[in-house]
């Protein structure tokens, strides 16, 4: 064996402190702390329990305690008159990489395959110590890392988001990830929930194994064996030590035997049709939970997708010459003056993506694919558009994004217990005339300011490539 | 080129000029699967070609590739089958016919060595990485499938590349253009993976490479050290299948706990299939000393060799006949490097004349178009027979990749693919005209986007004469 | 005329004849008199003649017919059944100044910078290069060859495939200025033998504004030796020596012919874009033009053809681009010929040289005519290069560069029987032929 998947010991990034995330961030919070908040005469549009036209709701401690039609405010709570306004659960971005250090360049040089020392039989290879390998770290604890910089949040919250799951958005393996409220006092610290899960991609590791996409998938099947035999091991030495030689201490492993187990689920960034089915077929190998995240071309793997567990679909729209079977339109006899009319056939289509899965009854949350919080927004409207029903997007942006990160019992609708994100609209969200007038994230009140007009927002790592060709 | 910039002289040309032919209509004409998955929407999908119940080509001149010629034949296909083929051969009603008449008619045409189909070639960080599979990697919609369509080529063998001295496992597809990758692979082709000799993999372009090796000593000690590492993981594996029958045996009351299988290594699981017989090794080789070295390994090791390029095989014919290896070669590539200055384009032929199979591939998407010009060319040089020659790129190269049953020749029981030329395959003025893959028309001339067809639709007459060229 | 019965050439090409043996002297065993009897004779510029005979003497051919004579003590070459072609002409190849690809040390294709006019590329063919005598035995007889790298990157040679030096090899020292036109960017360039330079793209850089300036550069550099040369003239007319202080550039001396049209620029252009520009340039500097690449030529073919501007189509197996018709590259040369346009080929890369033939007829299964095509191969280059009197095809009074064929050499199936250079008898002596029938003769090895 001259390599050995996750055998490797990791030595601790020191802790990065980012001088914005410490204090003198001005914060737009009214009464920055956790008051006791009854919100009246509002429309309030539970998504789980549907519309109370006229209702309200008490928070306390971050939490709702109370929602209805019919509910007295309690003595104790600031009354806060919403009429004509609607309240809704607060969006949930399931693709950030808010408040993460920017992903260092990769390890230069390689490791030459030299020849394996001479061992004797029962030997264990000398374990060397390595440094971290950007996007080969399953154990990586976002949470343990999180920076969030007041203004990050802020820009989040003013689009009506608030939380995200945040996760490095490259890499093979690429930690576990955490689910994080839009407040702006350290948010790190009141995280919803960690490890959400292990996030994992199509990414090479610079000048090492793997270097390719083919060693990629294989390195991450080597993983997950290894993974299992490793929870074998460990359970046997627990059940009985005695007369078992120890199983080597491999933080990297242990993280991936939580997924093996169907404890954590995998969430791989999957956009293109055949990285979908690569995934898909990854998570049948080894029964593991698994969640596309991607799936901007979901519309060609829907078959697929119809079988998998709900995906988590980005609206970080490709381009139609970087989508699959945009050249089988050179293979016909078409008309040359009609490329315009071409691509805006495929731009429909994949604008249309959430649409058509939509309509062929696969569930599943929408998120940004690291797009600008603005730019995310305008593409939800985009593919509402093309035929995703309002309600439907609404659902994917609450209640599906809290399920796929199993949180539901705690957000993605308005129902008493649950944590009291909400975001307060004028006219119904999601629709141009609406406008978006205050938040509530952990039951503190925010202020919002007025969206911009939505930029070019830069896309994520998307992993889909163009065809490859070339002689060997 | 532009393809807009031609828009404002298309104002005359129609949509409906550009209509595709309709297919003969057939009279038990199933509902062709869609291209593409449900849901893929124009412009990115292909329509589907019809499904190859009942196709008659007739009047043809039939190479059969393994039975001589056929001149004025008729071959009926029926489900995808060559039912029958002869001077007699009754059309039934209903029949898809294809008018032969004029026109010649070879199996479709195999490329033994090909890179097309897929986003990755090599996993180039490590010499040895048996446990990458290409079939993880393909991709189905690049242009350049289309195009060995239109030279007739229905089925290609996609290789790992020659960076590593093991490289990874191969891919035996179908070009079933337009339809879902999955729909590509050869069912029932037997595995295989390619190895690699000489300057690529002692990595000769890169004078600063530290890995191991950098000779073609190194090389054979790497290959034979790897082999050793998989047989004392068979052993492994054998003597835990001892303990664990025992243990299965032994009384549930008395026995331990269950013995842990061994780790399961994917990289030497596929060295084990080639000891085993299971998959097929295809070596990638030049010089005559390394085309020795690698069949005392094959030898050594107990499996059948298949080589690849062995430019120099020509000087080692009889060996090569008697260990049985098979051998796909370049028609006259020499000279692009040191290894390749012995490379003599009488190769092909003269390992024929010795009794080796011997195949010709194109190791590139441009000659993957013309395999039936370089096939000619044995003809030329050492003066290999007409179906000698046919063979090297249909027959031979089904018999160097295990899939001779099924494809490879024009014979009752095999799939219908086949390729149809406007006159003998290997005149100068001859063109592939329709090619058949499991009996649909995978690529048809009258219906394809030629630059003829571009031009009509573009208006432009013969004898415009303007200053410019009144294009643009 | 090629079923006259000429034996005696006239004095004129006797003349000739004793000059051309002067300057090359004669080589080995291989020289003498031959009688080609009994074959087709595929003359190029005439009518076959079946069962005809053709006479080689001296390095000339001296009768060609039905009932040609042969001078006494001739060779005799029995050509029944088979056919008689002149030598093919591949228009564009580097051969001589590359051996191996991976191996740097015996590379001359490309020079440093942009300006290089003045080099001779046939200085540096190399004689004893492989690539030579595995071209010629598959009947091409002469080649153009170029290095390249630079906008300007000197003068094209043609050179026998025969000769002890490259000087003997030497048909044509300079047949043509090498210039490459910038791109715009974008599109064309498909075509494998582009020589470079010019046109790269900068960072930060608009595109058509470096394009501009490329092409300014250019023609400043043609006004300037221009200019150049009508002071050199001046200065040293009658035999003066020019004034102490006048400083002689090679580079623009280099240029001279090419700038008075008595020398053609063979101009790197692909797209329409290109061309035009080109003949732009070609009618603002009355220069002569032949044009090299010529991708998009189907769309530029009736200009090509009216301007009277030769074209050399290089890479029949470049791949066209991924949104054009599948078979664009290999249909273009027959659009150019019907439009009319005088054709030869290229096909780039020494060690592929010997493919011309079978490229050419790609391009006739998809529409190109098998007689143009042939005289794409002869007497078109010979023409574009002004060397038409001595080569291109089988006519008394020319050099005999003549083939033997058992069919027509596009055919792949075809061989070679008797290559002719100069007059000289080839032997198959190339390094494939040697290492072929050395393990052809290989005895079986012991049973391992």
């Amino acid at each position: 064996m001259r390599r050995t998947p996750l055998h490797r010991v990791v030595v601790p990034v020191v802790a990065l402190v980012l001088s914005h995330a410490v204090a003198g961030a001005q914060s737009n919070s009214r009464d920055n702390m956790t008051g006791v908040w009854a919100l009246t005469n509002a429309r309030i549009e539970t998504v789980t329990k549907g519309t109370i036209d006229r209702g309200t709701i008490v928070i306390r401690n971050g939490v709702i305690e109370a929602v209805g039609a019919t509910i007295t405010p309690p003595a104790d709570a600031a009354v806060v008159d919403l009429s004509g306004k609607t309240i809704y659960p607060a969006f949930i971005d399931l693709t950030s990489s808010m408040g993460l250090p920017q992903p260092a360049a990769g390890r230069a040089g390689g490791r030459g395959a030299a020849p394996a020392p001479f061992l004797l039989p029962g030997q264990e290879p000398e374990v060397t110590t390595e440094e971290r390998v950007v996007g080969l770290e399953p154990d990586r604890i976002i949470a343990e890392e999180l920076r969030i910089a007041p203004a990050d949040a802020r820009s989040a919250r003013d689009q009506g988001i608030g939380a995200v799951l945040v996760a490095p958005s490259r890499g093979l393996f690429r930690g576990l990830s955490a689910l994080v409220p839009m407040r702006d006092d350290t948010a790190a610290r009141w995280i919803v929930k960690t490890p959400v899960a292990l996030h994992v991609g199509y990414q090479t590791v610079p000048g090492d194994y793997p270097s390719n996409l083919l060693g990629v998938i294989a390195y991450q099947r080597q993983a997950f064996y290894d993974a299992q035999r490793h929870a074998a091991l460990m359970e046997r030495y627990k059940a009985n030590p005695r007369g078992m030689p120890r199983t080597a201490h491999n933080a990297e492993l242990e993280a991936l035997v939580p997924v093996v187990k169907g404890d954590v689920p995998a969430f791989v960034a999957a956009n293109a049709e055949n990285e979908i089915l690569r995934a898909l077929a990854l998570g049948k190998e080894f029964g593991i939970k698994l969640t596309i995240v991607g799936a901007v071309e979901g519309f060609r793997a829907i078959s697929a997708l119809k079988a998998a567990r709900p995906p988590i679909v980005t609206v970080d729209f490709p381009q139609p010459s970087q989508t699959t079977g945009w050249q089988y339109q050179y293979a016909t006899r078409r008309d040359p003056s009609d490329s315009a009319t071409r691509i805006a056939a495929a731009t429909k289509a994949i604008e249309g993506n959430a649409a058509a899965l939509n309509t062929a009854g696969v569930k599943f949350a929408l998120a940004s694919g690291g797009l600008a919080a603005n730019q995310f927004m305008e593409n939800v409207r985009k593919a509402i558009t093309a035929g995703l029903p309002r309600q439907v997007a609404v659902e994917a942006l609450t209640i599906r994004a809290a399920e796929a990160a199993g949180v539901d019992a705690q957000l993605g609708s308005i129902e008493a217990g649950k944590i009291a994100n909400l975001l307060v609209m004028q006219g119904e969200a999601l629709t141009p005339g609406s406008r978006l007038e205050g938040m509530y994230v952990d039951g503190l009140q925010y202020d919002v300011v007025p969206a911009p007009a939505a930029g070019r927002g830069g896309r994520g790592g998307r992993a889909g490539n163009p065809p490859q060709m070339r002689e060997e | 080129m532009t393809i807009p910039n031609f828009t404002r002289h298309l104002a005359l040309a129609g949509r409906h000029a550009i209509a595709l032919a309709a297919a003969s209509v057939t009279l038990q004409a199933q509902a062709a699967p869609a291209a593409g998955q449900a849901g893929a929407a124009e412009p990115l999908a292909l329509p589907a070609p019809a499904a190859g119940t009942l196709v008659a080509i007739t009047n043809a001149n039939i190479m059969t590739a393994s039975h001589g010629n056929i001149m004025g034949g008729t071959i009926l296909i029926r489900n995808g089958k060559i039912a029958e083929i002869g001077a007699n051969v009754t059309v039934p009603a209903g029949a898809q016919v294809i008018d032969g008449r004029g026109k010649w008619v070879t199996p479709g045409i195999i490329d033994a060595h090909s890179h097309s189909a897929n986003e990755g070639i090599n996993e180039g960080s490590q010499s040895v990485t048996a446990e990458v599979r290409m079939e993880d990697v393909l991709r189905q919609d690049g242009i350049s499938l289309y195009r060995q369509l239109a030279g007739g080529t229905t089925t290609v063998n996609i290789l790992h590349g020659s960076a590593n001295t093991i490289g990874g496992q191969n891919a035996i597809i179908k070009l079933r253009f337009g339809l879902p990758v999955d729909s590509l692979k050869f069912a029932g082709a037997p595995p295989g993976i390619k190895f690699a000799l000489g300057e690529n993999v002692r990595r000769t372009s890169n004078a600063q490479s530290t890995r191991y090796p950098r000779s073609r000593q190194g090389v054979e000690d790497l290959l034979r050290e790897s082999f050793i590492g998989a047989q004392e993981y068979q052993r492994e594996w054998d003597a835990y299948a001892t303990t664990k029958a025992a243990w299965d045996k032994a009384s549930a009351r008395t026995r331990g706990p269950a013995p842990i299988a061994p780790r399961k290594d994917l990289e030497k699981d596929a060295l084990v299939e080639v000891m085993q017989g299971k998959r097929l090794v295809y070596w990638h080789s030049y010089r005559a000393d390394e085309i020795l070295m690698a069949l005392r390994i094959s030898k050594e090791f107990g499996f059948k060799p298949n080589f690849t390029h062995i430019l120099e095989g020509y000087k080692l014919a009889d060996e090569l006949a008697a260990a049985g290896a098979t051998a796909s070669t370049f028609a006259d590539m020499w000279g692009y490097k040191l290894e390749a200055w012995d490379a003599i384009p009488h190769n092909a032929a003269l390992m024929a004349e010795r009794g080796v199979n011997v195949t010709i591939n194109s190791d590139s998407d441009e000659r993957a178009r013309r395999l039936y010009q370089e096939a000619a060319k044995a003809m030329r040089f050492g003066g290999a027979s007409e179906e000698t020659a046919l063979r090297m790129i249909t027959l031979n190269a089904a018999i160097q990749m295990g899939i001779e049953k099924q494809t490879g020749s024009i014979d009752v029981g095999k799939d219908a693919d086949i390729a149809i030329f406007n006159g003998h395959p290997f005149a100068p003025a001859s063109r592939v005209d329709m090619t058949l893959i499991d009996g649909r028309v995978f690529f048809d001339r009258n219906t394809a986007p030629t630059l003829e067809w571009l031009m009509q639709l573009m208006r432009i007459r013969p004898r415009i004469t303007s200053e410019d060229g009144g294009l643009r | 005329m090629s079923s006259r019965v000429t034996s005696h050439p006239s004095r004129v090409t006797l003349g000739l004849v004793a000059l051309a043996l002067a300057w090359t002297p004669a080589v080995g065993e291989a020289q003498g008199t031959f009688v080609i009897r009994g074959g087709t004779i595929v003359p190029v510029t005439g009518p076959r003649v079946p069962n005809g005979t053709v006479v080689i003497q001296d390095g000339r051919i001296t009768a060609v017919g039905a009932n040609a004579q042969a001078p006494a003590g001739a060779t005799e070459i029995n050509a029944t059944g088979m056919f008689v072609y002149p030598g093919l002409i591949n228009a564009g190849t580097n051969m001589g100044l590359v051996e191996m690809g991976g191996v740097p040390g015996p590379v001359d294709t490309r020079e440093v910078g942009d300006f290089n006019p003045q080099n001779i590329h046939t200085t540096a063919v190399n004689v004893n290069s492989e690539h030579i005598g595995v071209t010629r035995a598959n009947g091409i007889t002469q080649v153009i060859t170029v290095g390249g790298g630079s906008v300007l990157s000197g003068l094209a040679g043609l050179i026998n495939l025969a000769g002890y030096t490259n000087e003997e090899m030497i048909a044509k020292q300079k047949v043509g200025l090498l210039l490459s036109w910038p791109n715009a960017g974008g599109g064309g360039g498909r075509g494998r033998g582009g020589r470079g330079g010019g046109g790269g793209g900068t960072p930060g850089v608009d595109p058509m504004v470096a394009y501009q300036n490329n092409v300014r550069q250019i023609y400043r550099w043609f006004h300037e030796a221009k200019a150049y040369g009508e002071v050199r003239d001046r200065l040293t007319a009658n035999g003066a020596k020019p004034p102490v202080g006048w400083h002689v550039n090679l580079r623009y001396d280099a240029m001279v012919p090419a700038v008075r049209g008595e020398m053609p620029v063979i101009v790197d252009a692909n797209t329409v874009a290109q061309m035009r520009d080109v003949i732009r340039f070609m009618d603002s500097l009355k220069v002569k033009v032949i044009i090299h690449g010529a991708s998009e030529g189907w769309q530029f073919a009736d200009t090509l053809a009216a301007r009277r501007i030769p074209v050399i189509l290089d890479g029949v197996t470049g791949m066209p681009g991924n949104d054009d018709p599948y078979d664009l590259v290999f249909a273009n040369p027959g659009v150019l010929q019907k439009a009319g346009v005088q054709l030869a080929f290229a096909t780039g890369g020494a060690s592929s040289a010997r493919d011309l033939p079978y490229e050419v007829g790609l391009s006739i299964a998809y529409g190109l005519d098998p007689e143009e095509a042939l005289k794409a191969m002869t007497i078109n280059p010979a023409r574009m290069f002004g060397v038409d009197r001595e080569y291109g095809s089988i006519e008394v009074g020319k050099i005999a560069n003549v083939i033997l064929t058992t069919g027509d050499p596009i055919d792949i199936r075809s061989q070679i029987k008797e290559v002719f250079v100069k007059g000289q008898r080839q032997k198959f002596d190339d390094r494939h032929t040697q290492l072929y029938e050395k393990y052809r003769a290989r005895p079986k090895p012991p049973t391992r």
